[in-house]
């Protein structure tokens, strides 16, 4: 963040590109009479930032996109069945366990012994690939003590991949057949970053969306201990000292939102019309944040990806997506 | 000119709060601006429905 608080009137220019792009998405949908607006939402922000670019004016308020999303996702705990998290809660906690620990030492073993990658950036690209994209790789490389070189290039790689697995996913997903429930779960396993994947959840179904998002935050949820670990293996032998408050500072606060929306839309008695109105604020939010994503999307990236973190990060998504397919289809 | 001057002051630390509140604001970290705003939206749509 800036030294300085941003007035409304900075902020107001980026909003109403948010806003205007969005109500064209919705337009969109309604005239061509098929896809969803967040589709839209993202294909308009990326034509304009890989076409005439978003103006310096309004990047400040396109940059509100990332909060915007963070509220979608709170209001979108109105729209979880909690009986159906604690029924599914355990087995995704177990698969996010496993995907999370087997996903970081495959990607220091890719990234270490085959492409011959050295120094911080293994840890960048493993925390980046298996838990929540650009934000685990800024927490992990302030810890770490990583390169700004370094952390260029595991960004760079980890925002291609975004853009590939938000086309890629939902393509897959229709062609292997997946059921919603297991697509959603599948997304929220095996892609990065939250938006993206909530992007992907959502153009396949509504139903795919709850549950991508609800599992790309029981993984979002560990990055404190990962950071942790990380910051205490690269602290041994050297002076500095990590402590259990890490853990607390890198925890996604509106994770706590989430529940607690999902707590009082979970509450004997609460009205339908509540969860309605909820879900409408959730789906609009989310439709400006995707804007605001696609802004993002920069095919200049692909040039900045050094093309041994992009081999290692495309082997660790393929073993990953296919061994998280196989499980999913088995136990969903 | 006592009345000025007292008004001067409360001007003051009117723009003062509002400073301090804005800046507590933006201190704040994302996720929990995401939580607060996400629960005052709920609470919000709660009281109409």
């Amino acid at each position: 963040m800036d030294d300085e608080p941003r007035s409304v009137k900075v902020l107001l220019p980026g909003l109403l590109l948010l806003v205007g792009f969005g109500v064209a998405a919705e337009l969109s949908v309604s005239v061509l009479g098929w896809g969803t607006p967040l589709i839209f939402a993202v294909l308009f922000g990326a034509v304009l930032s890989n076409t005439y670019g978003v103006p310096k004016s309004l990047e400040p308020g396109v940059d509100t996109y990332k909060l915007l999303l963070e509220i979608g996702i709170v209001l979108l705990g109105a729209s979880i069945s909690l009986s159906d998290v604690i029924d599914a809660g355990p087995r995704i906690l177990g698969l996010t366990l496993a995907v999370v620990a087997f996903g970081i030492l495959l990607v220091e073993f890719l990234a270490r012994y085959v492409f011959g990658l050295s120094g911080r950036a293994p840890a960048l690209l493993a925390t980046g690939s298996s838990i929540c994209g650009v934000s685990a790789v800024l927490a992990v490389a302030g810890t770490i003590d990583a390169s700004e070189n370094d952390i260029a290039y595991a960004t760079a790689t980890i925002l291609v991949f975004d853009a590939l697995t938000l086309v890629t996913f939902p393509i897959a997903g229709s062609v292997l057949d997946m059921s919603s429930v297991a697509f959603g779960i599948w997304s929220g396993l095996s892609m990065f970053s939250t938006g993206p994947v909530a992007a992907a959840g959502f153009a396949h179904s509504q139903t795919a969306g709850e549950w991508a998002t609800l599992t790309k935050l029981t993984r979002n949820s560990l990055i404190g201990l990962v950071v942790l670990t990380y910051s205490f293996s690269y602290s041994l032998g050297s002076d500095k000292r990590t402590s259990p408050r890490t853990f607390w500072n890198q925890f996604p606060k509106f994770l706590i939102g989430f529940f607690l929306v999902a707590a009082i839309a979970n509450f004997p008695g609460i009205s339908t019309g509540f969860v309605d109105t909820v879900e409408m604020i959730s789906d609009w939010l989310f439709v400006l944040a995707f804007v605001g994503l696609g802004c993002e999307i920069q095919a200049k990236n692909l040039r900045q990806t050094g093309i041994r973190p992009f081999l290692t990060v495309l082997l660790y998504l393929l073993i990953m997506a296919t061994a998280s397919f196989l499980v999913v289809q088995t136990i969903f | 000119m006592g009345n000025d001057s007292m008004k001067i002051q409360q001007d003051l630390s009117a723009t003062s709060s509002v400073s301090t509140v804005h800046r507590w604001w933006y201190e704040l970290e994302r996720g929990w601006q995401a939580t607060i705003l996400g629960l005052a939206l709920s609470l919000a749509a709660l009281a109409l429905a």
